[in-house]
């Protein structure tokens, strides 16, 4: 017992610190790494929010980029043409978000793994398409500059309150996910990813499952790219490109997809990592390709699974000899398997 | 006309120009048990998926508890009070033997809806999952994930998925398959004492097994019944012996 509340008070202790230091991060860091901390924080929401499909729903999508850049059009159109207020922008963002990948979802119902990958990174093409071609409402290919953050209030308009504003929008989102995830609801995607078989024996509709865990992953992509857009002041294409599918994809290898915080960790890893490569060398893009490669290889049950292995096996060497060994950690076939080097 | 719990009329299934089940007719009467036997091959597990809803037959219908379900898609058939259980084990691997009851539970409420509180704390369904756990004796791995759970605890906990739900019929596919034999006979002890207001109908290798449990059994080869009747007359019946034993005889 004595043991099991040291470790929470560990836990809690460690907990109250990371809140501590992300609320006060911009008073210890300058404007630029709060920018970048800004971007960690969306882009580890836009990861959260694909893993209910991906490392939960055991659905490898490449067509998230729609939904985070319907979000950005979202923003972009509002503000431009209505002068949407926040508070308009953000619930219809979450709709539209939740509606197209609702489609998505349906139209996925009867493929699997390679075939869903391809399916879905079609629709997502289809729809970047469609923000290409409607150039009177998107701008083509020029996008939609100079959106104005004028609609906020002033406090969180910019720099640090910018910052304040995202991690409250992105605790409040990824506390929602959390609940979700582990809610019967939640659980039961999870059922439908170990055996779609055995849960519609159980009495589950697993098609209304998969299309669920499609929506809720949608609707907290657009905010992520809601706020994105607020952040950058502009948006266009590049917010739809299938890379930010692959993008996002490899944070939730990279930071273990069978972990809840796992893809949000491979965010601010590969974000990190980017700024602090581009200090040195312009050749980011080789870098990232090495980091995708040696994930592949090395890592691919993410930092988080790799990190939960090791404290297992320690745990087992301490308990002693007798004590049965950690299995070791699974190799690739444990992630879907049309997960791409 | 005799109470069918369920009832299979006529069933052929056909996969490309192989004839899995021929003009199968298989009724079981509420309360028996009957053993489906026969060779690799002879159509029993096709069967089983056309009862259970995995497969639309290509001809014939299927009654259940009465009802015509030929349509009817698995998970409605589940709640209609079907339950079965896969010839390989196929459990929620990644999740603990206490989710994977938990979630077989909710499935039978309002509670599968919840999306907001954790699985364990809605309704009562942690502590019914936990009373399932004690009655199978699985109340120590209840937070082991189901991968880590020795083969003959997971046959035994597809069996106890399965009746946490109350079945009216229970489909068991080879429950003793791959078991020690000390394990086999602990399954066949806790099937001879389900109770009899259930009625079972099970795929089973081991004649003995089968012999034991069941009432009648039905034979199976190359996708049709050759032969029905009590354990005795089917011992005994030529056609059995001889699908069973031709190979060892012509050698």
């Amino acid at each position: 017992m004595r043991g099991l509340s040291t470790g929470r008070l560990t836990a809690l202790a460690a907990g109250l610190a990371a809140v501590a230091g992300l609320v006060l991060l911009p008073f210890l860091t300058d404007s630029f790494y709060t920018f970048v901390a800004t971007r960690m924080l969306l882009l580890g929401l836009f990861a959260t929010a694909y893993n209910a499909v991906f490392g939960f729903g055991g659905m490898a999508s490449l067509g998230h980029a729609a939904f985070y850049g319907i979000g950005g059009y979202s923003v972009g159109i509002g503000v431009t043409r209505w002068d949407w207020p926040p508070l308009v922008v953000l619930p219809v963002a979450i709709v539209l978000g939740a509606a197209a990948a609702a489609v998505f979802g349906i139209m996925c119902l009867r493929v699997r793994g390679i075939y869903l990958l391809l399916l879905t990174l079609a629709l997502a093409q289809a729809i970047a398409g469609l923000a290409f071609y409607q150039t009177e409402w998107t701008g083509g290919d020029n996008g939609i500059p100079s959106i104005s953050r004028d609609g906020l209030p002033s406090a969180v308009r910019e720099g640090d309150g910018f910052y304040w504003l995202s991690l409250g929008v992105v605790a409040v989102c990824v506390a929602l996910l959390w609940m979700y995830q582990r809610s019967p609801l939640g659980m039961s995607v999870v059922g439908v990813r170990e055996s779609e078989a055995r849960m519609s024996a159980t009495g589950y509709r697993t098609g209304r499952l998969r299309i669920i865990a499609f929506t809720v992953s949608g609707a907290f992509a657009a905010v992520a790219g809601v706020m994105e857009v607020y952040l950058q002041g502009s948006v266009s294409t590049a917010n739809m490109h299938w890379q930010i599918s692959a993008e996002v994809l490899v944070f939730a290898i990279l930071g273990g997809a069978r972990h809840f915080l796992g893809p949000f960790l491979g965010a601010v890893m590969v974000t990190g990592l980017e700024v602090w490569v581009s200090t040195y060398t312009d050749r980011w893009m080789t870098v990232l390709g090495i980091v995708y490669i040696a994930t592949a290889l090395f890592l691919a049950d993410g930092v988080l699974g790799r990190a939960g292995w090791a404290v297992r096996r320690a745990k087992d060497l301490r308990a002693g000899p007798a004590a049965a060994p950690a299995a070791a950690p699974k190799d690739r076939t444990e992630l879907p398997a049309e997960a791409p080097a | 006309m005799t109470d069918y719990a369920i009832a299979g009329r006529n069933l052929t299934m056909q996969f490309g120009t192989f004839r899995a089940n021929d003009d199968i007719t298989l009724a079981v009467p509420a309360g028996e048990r009957r053993a489906l036997i026969g060779p690799n091959g002879a159509g029993k597990s096709t069967l089983f998926n056309l009862l259970a809803g995995q497969l639309r037959p290509t001809s014939g219908t299927v009654t259940l508890l009465g009802r015509d379900v030929t349509r009817v898609p698995a998970h409605r058939r589940a709640r209609l009070g079907l339950a079965r259980t896969f010839q390989l084990t196929d459990l929620l691997d990644e999740l603990t033997v206490r989710e994977n009851v938990q979630l077989t539970l909710a499935a039978q409420s309002s509670a599968h809806r919840v999306f907001w509180r954790p699985l364990g704390s809605v309704g009562t369904l942690a502590a019914e999952a936990d009373a399932v756990l004690a009655q199978w004796d699985l109340g120590d791995f209840g937070d082991r994930l189901v991968r880590e759970l020795a083969y003959g605890q997971q046959r035994i906990l597809e069996i106890a998925l399965a009746m946490s739900r109350n079945p009216q019929v229970l489909l068991l596919d080879e429950p003793t398959a791959g078991l020690s034999p000390a394990d086999a006979r602990k399954l066949t002890g806790l099937v001879a004492a389900l109770p009899r207001t259930i009625t079972v109908v099970m795929i089973e290798h081991d004649m003995e097994v089968a012999f034991t449990l069941s009432d009648q059994v039905s034979v199976l080869q190359q996708g049709r019944v050759i032969a029905a009747g009590t354990p005795d007359e089917v011992a005994t019946d030529n056609r059995v012996l001889e699908a069973y034993l031709g190979e060892a005889a012509d050698a």
